[in-house]
């Protein structure tokens, strides 16, 4: 169940990624089409900002899974203590 | 020196025998056999390119567009006319050269850090791994649209943006490997000799932890292929009319719903076999060495 969930939430990453292509590929109006739009047009300021925030997103997503991870298992806890 | 320190120096003859039956099984493995000779054939087809092509990979007419397979054409033609099989072999050229490049700048930055890193120890090996920890939060594709951003779309942005983020997995496996090697007797005794550092590491070590290295950059290729040709596919890295693989899954798009699938369709199918046979290859390599692969 741990390697499990701490596999889960690294795996944010490549949904991060994949998301972009997808946005992409569907026409969907969302971070990942801003952001390749962004980057088409050397627009750094708007680039940096989206990256920031996926980047963001993906170290506090890693820090829930961290810390469920605890929850799951007793004697994490007990170690952390 | 090295008349007296060559019996010292010289490979155990068991490691020689026991590579030797190593190869021997991998020869003997149907499926790493068929990736390979899939994979060198790919190579001598990007290095053939101009004289298999049956046509330019820019030439067309447009009144011949999104042409079904014929006999002329092989795999039919573009909107615009071109000669699909043309295009995908002069394709290969591009979508191998890409992540080729990644892997020889990530494995020789990430080889040398993770040798020195391991080598050293202390602090500069905290540095090192800290920084690789940062770059393993950044997603490759992310790191390539800053970097294309920066330096515009092209070749070069995308490969340098993603050697930088494939140098971490190449280090973080290194450096284990190093760290375990240094342990062993044979560096001790290259100590005692009076071998420099660097000799050590290049000459002993680097040998050592070169079959755990092949691994990775193997299964690197195939990740490093996908995303140049997601990178490609969004319009970020090489521009049109070159041929590339990603390129022509997003320039077939628009002839999929008017009945023409077959440009991405073939591109896309050329990507996944590539990248298959890159880590059935891999995989095969890595259980060889007894590797545990995540």
């Amino acid at each position: 169940m741990i390697p499990i969930t701490t596999v889960s939430g690294l795996t944010v990453a490549g949904l991060i990624a994949g998301d972009v292509v997808v946005e992409q590929a569907f026409g969907i109006n969302g971070l990942g089409s801003f952001l390749v739009q962004s980057a088409l047009d050397k627009d750094f300021a708007s680039v940096q900002a989206v990256a920031l925030i996926l980047v963001t997103a993906f170290v506090v997503i890693n820090v829930i899974v961290d810390l469920w991870s605890l929850v799951l298992d007793p004697r994490l806890r007990a170690r952390a203590a | 020196m090295s008349a007296t320190a060559a019996p010292v120096l010289a490979p155990p003859p068991a490691a020689g025998a026991r590579r030797g039956r190593r190869r021997s099984t991998l020869l003997r493995d149907p499926v790493a056999v068929a990736a390979g000779l899939f994979i060198l054939g790919l190579v001598a087809v990007a290095v053939l390119a101009p004289w298999i092509a049956p046509y330019s990979p820019s030439a067309g007419s447009i009144l011949s567009g999104n042409e079904g397979i014929s006999s002329a054409h092989w795999l039919g033609t573009d909107s615009f006319g071109r000669d699909l099989l043309s295009r995908l072999i002069f394709g290969a050229r591009l979508s191998l050269l890409g992540p080729a490049l990644i892997i020889a700048i990530s494995t020789l930055v990430g080889a040398t850090l993770a040798i020195a890193a391991a080598w050293i120890g202390g602090w500069p090996d905290q540095v090192v791994s800290r920084v690789a920890d940062i770059l393993f939060a950044f997603p490759g594709l992310i790191f390539a649209m800053i970097a294309v951003s920066m330096f515009g779309a092209g070749l070069i942005a995308p490969v340098i943006a993603l050697s930088i983020s494939y140098t971490p997995y190449l280090m973080r496996v290194v450096r284990a490997a190093a760290i375990q090697q240094r342990a062993l007797p044979y560096v001790s005794a290259c100590y005692v000799e009076g071998l420099p550092a660097w000799k050590i590491c290049l000459r002993h070590l680097l040998p050592n932890v070169a079959p755990i290295l092949l691994v990775q950059a193997t299964l690197s290729f195939g990740y490093a292929l996908v995303d140049l040709a997601a990178i490609s596919y969004l319009g970020l890295g090489v521009q049109p009319p070159a041929a590339e693989w990603g390129l022509m899954v997003s320039e077939g798009q628009s002839s999929i719903l008017a009945g023409h699938p077959q440009e991405s369709l073939a591109a896309g199918v050329m990507i996944i076999l590539t990248v298959v046979a890159f880590n059935l290859l891999g995989d095969r390599l890595a259980s060889r060495q007894g590797m545990e692969l995540a």
